[in-house]
C-alpha cells in the first residue's frame, strides 16, 4: 500500500497534471455556474480533450470538472434563482431568499465549504469502501456481472425522478442503440442497414455530445432562459462566517454526507437525487422544516443538500471503478473514456493498476481542496460569470460539439450521430423523458448482453445458474429491493409519520 | 418522512406532459414492433437457440409493453387532466427558426467542410449563428473568428487532429 501510494504521488506530481486539473477546474466552475448548462454537458464536451490525454490526466480532468461544476451550480441559484445544474435544484428557493435578504454571501460560502467537505467525505468513502468491495468483486463471474448490470439498469429507472414508464422507455432506447453493429455471439450485423460504417456500433462519445450538448443548445434557443440581472453580493469575511455557520450545523452536514455517499454508491443514481433526498431528510428532521423554501430563506437545507450532492459525486466512482458499472451520467461518460484508453475498470484494476487507482484517489481529495480557492474567486466574480451572453455562448458550444465529435474518429459519421442524438435529446426532454437512463442503457447494454450470452453458452442454457449461485441470488434480491423501492418508500414514510406526528 | 420532497412545480400547476403521451406512446409501440419485425429472421446460434435476435427482441417487446402502458395512462388521464391552457406565450417562431438554423449549421458543416476546409466553414457557422442570435455584427465577427481560431489551435495544433483543409490544402 505504502509502495503504491508513493508511486501514486509521483504520478500525480507532474506539471502536465497540475495544468490539466487547474484548467478543468476553471472550466467546471464556468459551465456549472451558467444556468441550463449541466455538469453532464461539461463532461460530454470535455471528452474529446480527455480522449487525447493519458489515462490519469484524462480521469483527473473529468473528476475535477465535475466536482467544481456541482458546486458552481449553487451560484446562479443564489443570484438569479436558477439552478446552474440539476444537483442544485433542491434548495434554489432557500438560496435565493437568503440573497434577497442580504445573506447571499453566506449561502454561497456555506455551499462552498459544505461542497468541499462533502466531496472529501465522498472521496474517503470511495478510498475505504472501493478496495473492500473489489475483493468481493474478484469472485464475480459472468452471472454476477449480469446481475450487477441489471441492478444498474433497474436503479437508473426506479430512482430517476418522474414517470417510471418514461424512464424505462428512455433506458430501452439506450439499450437498443447499444445493439447496433456486429452482434457478440455470432458476429451478425444488426440494424446497420448494410452500411459498413455502422458495423462497429454507434460511437458512445458523439452520442453523448449530442444528447447533452447540442440538445441543450436547441432547448436554450427555442425557449431562452429569462434574462435576470444578478444581485450583487458582499463577499467580505465570507469564508470565516461560512465556516462558523457550517460548524453550527455539523450534524446536518454529516447527515448530508452520509446520505449523499450512500445514494451515489448506487449504480445509476448521482448527485441530483442525493441532493433531493438530503433536502427531504433535513426538512423532516428540522424544527423549522416546514418553512424551508419560504420566508427569508434557511441555511440548514443548503448545508444538508449541498453536502450530499458533492458526497454523491465521490461515491459514484465506487460502482464505476469496482464493477465497471457507472454510478451516474458523468461516470458513465468517464467509463466510455476509460474503455477507449484501454483501462478496463473492475476488480482487477485494484490489483494490476493500483498506483493509477491511488492517484485517482489523491486527485479526488486534491480537487475538493482546490475547490475552496477557485470557488471563492468564482463567488467574487460571479456577477461577471453570469453576464456572458447566450448569443455568443451557444454558437461556441455548437462549434465544440461539431469539432469534438469529428475528432473522435476524424470522420463525418460521428458529426451526423451527434446531430441525430442532439435532436433526439431535445425531443425526449420536451416529452418529459429523462435522459440519464439513455446513457446508462447505452453503456450497460453490451455488458448485460455479453455476460448473459457468455453464461448461457457456457452452460448450454441452464438458466438456474442465475438464481442458485449464492452471490447471484444476493444481487438478484438487491435488484428486487430496488424494484420495490417506490412501494417501500411509501411504507416507510407512512410508518415514520405514524410514529412522529408533526 | 417521505423521500420524494419534490412535487415538481410545473407538474402540479398544469400537466403539459400528458399532451405528449399519446404521440410518444404511438411512436414507441411502432418502433418496438419495427425492431421485432427486423430481428425475426436473424440467424440463431449453431446450437439452435436464439442468438443475435434475443436481446433486441426483448428490447422491442418491452418497448411495445411500455408504449401501451403510456397510452393507457394517457387514456386514463385524458379527462381528469386539464388540457394545457392555451399558452399566453405566443408561438416562438423566432426560437424555432433559430433551432433550425443550428441544425442547418451542423448539416452545412457536414456538406461543405471537405471542400471549404475547417477554418472557413466553422467561421461562417459561428459568425452567422452569433449574429442571428442577437449579437452586434462586429461582436459576431470577432467572437466567431476568435472561436474558430482557438478551436483550430487546440484541436489541430495541440491535440493533432487532422481537421480538413479543403481547397486551401
Amino acid at each position: 500500500m505504502i509502495d503504491n501510494l508513493s508511486q501514486a504521488f509521483s504520478m500525480v506530481a507532474s506539471w502536465e497534471l497540475l495544468l490539466v486539473v487547474l484548467a478543468a477546474g476553471v472550466y467546471g466552475i464556468f459551465i456549472g455556474s451558467i444556468p441550463g448548462l449541466t455538469a453532464t454537458l461539461a463532461a460530454a464536451l470535455l471528452v474529446p480533450f480527455a480522449f487525447f490525454l493519458d489515462p490519469l490526466p484524462a480521469i483527473a480532468s473529468i473528476i475535477t470538472m465535475s466536482v467544481m461544476a456541482i458546486f458552481a451550480g449553487d451560484i446562479p441559484s443564489a443570484l438569479v434563482r436558477m439552478p446552474g445544474t440539476p444537483a442544485s435544484a433542491a434548495y434554489v428557493e432557500d438560496s435565493y431568499r437568503l440573497t434577497q435578504n442580504g445573506r447571499g454571501a453566506l449561502a454561497l460560502g456555506v455551499g462552498l465549504l459544505a461542497s468541499a467537505t462533502g466531496g472529501i467525505f465522498g472521496g474517503l468513502v470511495l478510498i475505504f469502501a472501493a478496495p473492500q468491495l473489489a475483493k468481493v468483486a474478484l469472485l464475480f463471474t459472468s452471472y454476477e456481472y449480469f446481475w450487477v448490470a441489471i441492478l444498474g439498469l433497474t436503479a437508473a429507472v426506479i430512482i430517476s425522478r418522474g414517470s417510471q414508464v418514461k424512464g424505462t422507455i428512455a433506458l430501452l432506447i439506450g439499450l437498443f442503440v447499444s445493439t447496433i453493429g456486429l452482434d457478440i455471439s455470432v458476429g451478425f450485423p444488426r440494424f446497420t442497414f448494410g452500411s459498413s460504417d455502422l458495423l462497429g456500433g454507434i460511437n458512445f462519445i458523439p452520442a453523448m455530445i449530442g444528447l447533452f450538448g447540442l440538445s441543450q443548445v436547441l432547448r436554450n434557443v427555442i425557449s431562452p432562459p429569462p434574462a435576470a440581472l444578478p444581485i450583487r453580493i458582499e463577499s467580505k469575511g465570507l469564508l470565516r462566517n461560512a465556516a462558523s455557520t457550517l460548524w453550527n450545523y455539523k450534524k446536518t452536514a454529516v447527515g448530508g454526507n452520509v446520505i449523499g455517499s450512500a445514494i451515489g454508491t448506487l449504480p445509476g443514481a448521482g448527485g441530483d437525487i442525493a441532493a433531493w433526498v438530503a433536502y427531504a431528510v433535513t426538512k423532516n428532521g428540522a424544527k423549522e422544516g416546514k418553512n424551508f423554501g419560504s420566508g427569508t430563506g434557511h441555511i440548514q437545507p443548503i448545508v444538508g443538500a449541498s453536502s450530499a450532492n458533492n458526497a454523491g459525486v465521490g461515491s459514484a466512482y465506487i460502482p464505476t471503478l469496482v464493477f465497471g458499472i457507472p454510478g451516474d451520467t458523468i461516470t458513465a461518460i468517464l467509463l466510455g473514456v476509460l474503455l477507449v484508453k484501454g483501462v478496463q475498470p473492475g476488480p482487477s484494476l485494484f490489483d494490476s493498476q493500483a498506483p493509477l487507482l491511488y492517484s485517482i484517489f489523491i486527485v479526488f481529495i486534491a480537487a475538493n481542496i482546490l475547490m475552496i480557492p477557485l470557488g471563492y474567486l468564482a463567488i467574487r466574480g460571479s456577477g461577471m460569470l453570469l453576464r456572458v451572453p447566450n448569443s455568443v455562448l451557444m454558437p461556441i458550444i455548437v462549434a465544440f460539439c461539431v469539432v469534438g465529435s469529428f475528432s473522435i474518429n476524424n470522420g463525418l459519421l460521428e458529426v451526423g450521430i451527434m446531430l441525430i442524438f442532439g435532436i433526439l435529446g431535445y425531443l425526449l426532454e420536451q416529452a418529459k423523458f429523462p435522459l440519464a437512463p439513455v446513457v446508462l442503457g447505452l453503456v450497460l447494454g453490451p455488458i448485460v448482453e455479453k455476460n448473459f450470452m457468455q453464461s448461457v453458452i457456457k452452460t448450454e442454457w441452464d438458466l438456474t445458474q442465475f438464481l442458485t449461485r449464492p452471490m447471484s441470488a444476493a444481487l438478484m434480491i438487491l435488484t428486487i429491493i430496488v424494484l420495490l423501492y417506490p412501494v417501500l418508500q411509501k411504507l416507510i414514510g407512512r410508518l415514520l409519520r405514524y410514529r412522529k406526528p408533526l | 418522512m417521505t423521500f420524494d420532497p419534490a412535487p415538481e412545480v410545473e407538474e402540479s400547476v398544469e400537466k403539459p406532459e400528458n399532451s405528449y403521451d399519446l404521440a410518444s406512446g404511438v411512436v414507441v409501440v411502432v418502433f418496438g414492433s419495427a425492431i421485432l419485425l427486423a430481428v425475426h429472421d436473424y440467424p440463431t446460434l449453431p446450437s439452435g437457440e436464439l442468438g443475435p435476435s434475443l436481446f433486441p427482441g426483448i428490447i422491442g417487446g418491452l418497448m411495445i409493453l411500455m408504449g401501451v402502458l403510456l397510452l393507457g395512462r394517457w387514456f386514463n388521464d385524458r379527462k381528469t387532466v386539464r388540457p394545457a391552457k392555451a399558452k399566453p406565450e405566443a408561438v416562438h417562431w423566432r426560437g424555432w427558426i433559430n433551432a433550425s438554423l443550428i441544425i442547418g449549421a451542423v448539416i452545412f458543416y457536414l456538406l461543405v467542410v471537405d471542400f471549404l476546409g475547417f477554418l472557413t466553414t466553422v467561421s461562417i457557422m459561428t459568425v452567422g449563428l452569433i449574429f442571428r442570435l442577437g449579437a452586434k455584427w462586429w461582436v459576431a465577427i470577432a467572437a466567431g473568428v476568435l472561436t474558430t481560431l482557438v478551436v483550430w489551435l487546440i484541436f489541430n495544433k495541440v491535440l493533432l487532429v487532422p481537421l480538413p483543409l479543403g481547397f486551401w490544402g
